[in-house]
């Protein structure tokens, strides 16, 4: 089942913080990339969602709990994707102003 | 129109105690019937249920499948097992030579029995019915 | 961006669309139940929606997956509609109203309902909350 990986992106914007940012090219493991998958992973789960109610519209399934569970997770891996993103703008900005 | 499966199997099942319900009624109110469309007596009728198989084919993997989906009223004979009753009475103008009338193979309390038993049969399928509701309806609470 | 393009919710609208249209064919249904020769309706609309949809090699509305233009098109005509079933057997008076089958039907219908509001919300709620939380 598709677990949020929103932890992925946490420890990622832990590692900013305290300096250890990775260079892009190294690893792959650059935040843009990072933050990507997890858009990626949000947007599948939408699509996902969608076509569970498509089904259910079609009266190919007779799973109510499955289309409201998918529906759920995809509303809130949206939604946490979104305040993290605020988080890391925000923290961002704050080093930004460190700076100067 | 197609309705969620739990509740078309449950429908079958009030369905076809219905009929049964209708049968015994038949039979009951047929009960004293010395003439009918054949000639003779009422015969006692009785409604045979069988499993309600479909076969389905899925409409993504393409795979054929046996589906169960409630009962059906097979058909409604007559029974030829129970002998009919044979009642003296020469005075009835259905009596044959020797004074004997033919009648129905109804016994009252066997079709009581019947009835109470088909109606439990309805009552219990009414509880199934309501069952699946109130879990359809739970489901729909998940993420609120 | 028009919001109204968004596939599901157009779906979603024309199944609710059904579904009142279907609550409306159980109630007349079912006050007719003792009717002379009264035919049971009917509504219409799963089984021509999933013609329009599923893709077939021949003349199916199906486009890429980028292009979903014409498959809009194909299902902006889908109407529910009523009909008379005709093929129920039916009692002595020439009624096809089994009553156990629409009041099954009329809560199946409810729930059915029920689930689609809930579903158009959630979509609505998450378009909603990108517009405003997104802002920096």
């Amino acid at each position: 089942m598709g677990d949020i990986k929103v932890g992925g992106l946490y420890s990622e914007s832990k590692n900013l913080m305290l300096g250890r940012v990775h260079e892009k090219g190294d690893h792959g493991l650059s935040f843009k990339n990072v933050f990507q998958e997890e858009l990626r992973e949000v947007n599948r789960l939408q699509i996902e969602s969608d076509e569970m109610t498509k089904q259910l519209i079609l009266g190919e399934t007779d799973n109510i709990h499955d289309v409201m569970i998918k529906t759920t997770e995809a509303t809130l891996a949206l939604e946490m994707t979104v305040q993290v993103r605020n988080k890391i703008v925000e923290a961002y900005q704050e080093i930004m102003r460190m700076q100067i | 129109m197609r309705i969620f499966k739990a509740f078309e199997i449950s429908t079958s099942g009030l369905t076809a105690e219905k009929l049964r319900m209708d049968t015994i009624s038949s039979n009951i109110a047929n009960s004293g019937t010395t003439r009918t469309e054949d000639g003779g007596a009422y015969k006692r009728k009785i409604a045979i249920f069988k499993e309600n198989l479909h076969k389905e084919v899925d409409s993504h993997s393409g795979i054929r499948r046996i589906v169960s989906k409630g009962v059906k009223v097979h058909s409604v004979i007559q029974d030829e097992e129970t002998p009919m009753k044979v009642v003296y009475n020469p005075s009835h103008p259905d009596a044959d030579n020797e004074g004997y009338v033919e009648m129905p193979n109804v016994n009252i309390l066997n079709e009581m029995v019947d009835m109470i038993a088909a109606t439990r049969a309805y009552e219990a399928n009414v509880t199934a019915l309501n069952a699946s509701k109130a879990m359809f309806v739970k489901a729909l609470e998940i993420g609120k | 961006m028009k919001i109204s393009n968004d596939m599901t919710i157009q779906l979603l609208n024309k199944a609710l669309d059904a579904s009142v249209k279907r609550q409306g064919a159980i109630s007349n249904n079912i006050a007719n139940v003792n009717t002379q020769n009264y035919k049971a309706n009917r509504v219409i609309f799963e089984e021509e929606l999933k013609k329009a949809i599923l893709p077939k090699n021949n003349a199916g509305l199906m486009t890429t997956k980028s292009k979903h233009m014409s498959l809009s098109q194909g299902i902006r005509d889908i109407k529910p509609r009523v009909v008379k079933d005709t093929h129920t057997t039916m009692g002595l008076d020439g009624n096809n109203v089994d009553i156990d089958v629409e009041n099954a039907n009329l809560a199946a219908n409810q729930l059915l309902y029920n689930a689609l509001v809930t579903q158009i919300n959630n979509k609505y709620r998450v378009l909603q909350h990108v517009i405003s939380e997104g802002k920096k």
